[in-house]
């Protein structure tokens, strides 16, 4: 080891141009490792950047909200752990009770909408509610028996935010061909109303505004109470894990539903269609994937490379130093001991190299320390493979041989 | 008995196509203290021999003895290391390393300190008729005769007994080449080794205690001027 730097210093330009091969190797190895990574890294965030909502329609896609959707669905649904943001509503109808007779219901209609969020309902915002005293916005999210109005409804029927009205209950059925509308009384309930509520809209196409907007899950509990099926109007969530989508349909589809086909019964208000909006996500997922899988599977090929330009270069810089060599052997140096202080040498220079190269690369790239690591290991056991294997070609000389010709 | 004993020892090229028989069933001893010349046309595998005597080649058959033990029995590395060393015609030092450098190598292979070797490295270079200047110089600094005295002392760091030497008068002059017989001669004589030299220099091998003639690959001892075969 005495002579390493010495060795070093003077064999000067051969000692830079192995340095410099260092520099070289390492910016390759980190932009291509750091490519990499950062790919690793996008897919990974691919399900935040582009979420994969999804949405419950009916056979044909044409209807997503007014459907029959089987509330044993939804709990499936819920149970499979594979979707977040889950949102659906319910809607019943009331009039007040008890004065009204049951005829008159078709005009003297309250719309009420169960919810278990705001975002449920589209056409509702956070600031368009205002809460009695002590109720906030998870109380939609909850069982209690509550409302909360629109305001002109409020106005027109003399109510006020903290006062009980007292409802005619009637859910909503479709009959067998799911095209007469049919209203089952459920009971007469008090409810307290705990809010009230701006609409911006006075008409949203066929879709009927609701006066009063109540907690889903109250609804679901109370038409278990009464023994009456409950059924979602309209539901949709976001799958949660996207980069396992065909699982995901897979689930779904064992549950009965099906993709949409715009050639089926577009009349139909049963809700088994699914509408998955994937497209943009299986599009950049996909080529992300193959992307990945490329410079994955190159990634062998080049450490490869790496390892065959050290055993070249320190081959050809280690061919004019063969008597060299020749001559430590005839000294009584071990083959092995040879080869340990020249690839200590070459070791050194080639890390001096990958220093300046990650350097580099770090100005480049945003290499952390654990990734310089891995960068420097990666290269140097890969390069150092080769110094060896050519500085065990080169040690083992017919020593005589090459020490007596005259040159 | 002789310090080496080579017993019906040979040696052949695996070549691709054939085999070439360069040592063939040798058998002669080499004592301390005395100085051997082997002589030989070119090609007779004499530079064979003497890279076996070197330990830098095993014999395909036969067996060399040094000291009693059985050159196939011996660390190879470590007997070049701190018994036997090689002189070349062509001198063989490190081109990048100073006279001093050269000379102090082996004594720091072995693991002397430097201030140690390198002052038992300016004595042998003193030995060999060498002054101060010579020390910092590299090889190409240095005239053949000069290069061929430092490659002498640094064979002497090692410290071993067994000095081989093939053709080293063969790229000096007249003068030059005498000092060198001159030098090889006294450290056979004078300091105990046994001193082996393949050489093509009459001059040498008139000065040898005894001289050996390779051909062919066999050896013969050749009679010295005013001696009968039957001394050797
Ligand atoms: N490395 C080698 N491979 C094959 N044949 C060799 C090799 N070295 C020497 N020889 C052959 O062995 C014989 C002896 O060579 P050598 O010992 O160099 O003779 P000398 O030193 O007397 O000239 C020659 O015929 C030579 O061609
Ligand atoms: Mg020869």
């Amino acid at each position: 080891m005495f002579n390493l730097m010495r060795n070093i210093r003077r064999q000067g330009f051969k000692s830079l141009l192995v340095c410099f091969i260092g520099i070289l190797l390492t910016l390759f190895l980190s932009l291509y490792l750091g490519n990499i990574a950062a790919s690793r890294k996008e897919l990974n965030h691919l399900p935040e950047v582009l979420p994969v909502a999804s949405h419950i329609t009916n056979i044909s896609g044409s209807k997503s909200v007014g459907l029959l959707i089987d509330g044993g669905l939804i709990e499936k649904i819920k149970a499979t752990n594979m979707v977040n943001n889950l949102r659906y509503t319910v809607q019943l109808s009331a009039n007040f009770a008890p004065e009204t007779p049951e005829e008159e219901l078709g005009y003297k209609y309250i719309a009420i909408m169960g919810v278990n969020d705001i975002s449920a309902f589209s056409l509702l915002s956070a600031e368009d509610i205002e809460w009695a005293d002590g109720v906030a916005e998870d109380f939609l999210s909850g069982r209690q028996a509550g409302v909360i109005v629109q305001e002109n409804f409020l106005e027109n029927n003399d109510l006020n935010i903290g006062d009980r009205v007292w409802l005619s209950l009637y859910s909503i059925d479709y009959g067998e061909k799911l095209n007469e509308i049919y209203y089952k009384k459920i009971d007469d309930i008090a409810l307290e109303i705990v809010g009230s509520y701006a609409l911006n809209v006075t008409q949203f196409g066929e879709f009927i505004l609701p006066d009063m907007i109540c907690p889903v899950g109250w609804v679901e509990e109370t038409l278990q109470e009464y023994d009456k099926k409950f059924y979602a109007d309209s539901a949709s969530f976001v799958v949660s894990d996207p980069l396992k989508l065909n699982d995901f349909k897979a689930a779904m589809r064992s549950f009965g539903f099906q993709p949409v086909n715009a050639q089926a019964d577009s009349y139909s208000l049963s809700g088994f269609g699914l509408l998955v909006n994937d497209e943009t996500f299986v599009r950049s997922a996909g080529s992300l994937q193959k992307n990945l899988t490329m410079m994955t599977v190159f990634l062998p090929l080049i450490l490869l490379l790496i390892v065959l330009v050290g055993y070249i270069a320190s081959y050809l810089v280690m061919q004019s130093r063969r008597s060299e060599v020749a001559v430590m052997r005839s000294l009584g140096v071990s083959q092995s001991r040879c080869i340990l202080s020249l690839s200590a040498e070459n070791a050194l220079l080639v890390l001096l190299g990958c220093l300046v190269g990650l350097a580099a690369a770090v100005s480049f790239t945003g290499i952390g320390l654990s990734g310089a690591l891995v960068i420097t290991a990666v290269f140097f056991v890969s390069y150092m493979l080769g110094v060896v294997a050519a500085l065990l070609k080169l040690s083992r000389m017919p020593v005589m041989e090459v020490l007596t010709k005259s040159e | 008995m002789g310090l080496i004993e080579v017993k019906d020892v040979s040696y052949s090229y695996q070549g691709k196509y054939q085999t070439i028989e360069a040592v063939k069933n040798v058998t002669c001893s080499f004592d301390e203290g005395a100085f051997y010349a082997i002589v030989g046309h070119s090609g007779s595998g004499k530079t064979t021999l003497l890279s076996l005597l070197a330990g830098l080649d095993l014999p395909t058959s036969g067996e060399i003895y040094v000291d009693g033990s059985a050159m196939s029995a011996l660390n190879r590395d470590r007997y070049r290391l701190k018994t036997a060393s090689v002189v070349y015609q062509s001198f063989n030092l490190f081109p990048l390393l100073t006279a001093l450098e050269n000379v102090t190598y082996p004594m720091q292979l072995q693991g002397r300190s430097k201030a140690e070797a390198e002052a038992v490295a300016k004595q042998l270079i003193a030995e060999v008729g060498l002054g101060e200047k010579i020390w910092r110089r590299r090889p190409l600094m240095m005239s053949g005769g000069e290069q061929q005295r430092v490659a002498i002392a640094r064979a002497r760091a090692a410290g071993g007994k067994i000095m081989l030497a093939d053709e080293p008068t063969g790229n000096l002059d007249a003068k030059n080449g005498n000092m060198i017989t001159n030098q090889l001669k006294l450290l056979a004589h004078e300091r105990g080794y046994a001193v082996i030299v393949v050489t093509h220099n009459e001059e040498l091998a008139k000065q040898a205690d005894a001289v050996y003639m390779m051909q062919d690959g066999q050896l013969t001892t050749l009679a010295k001027e005013g001696q009968h075969e039957s001394d050797a």
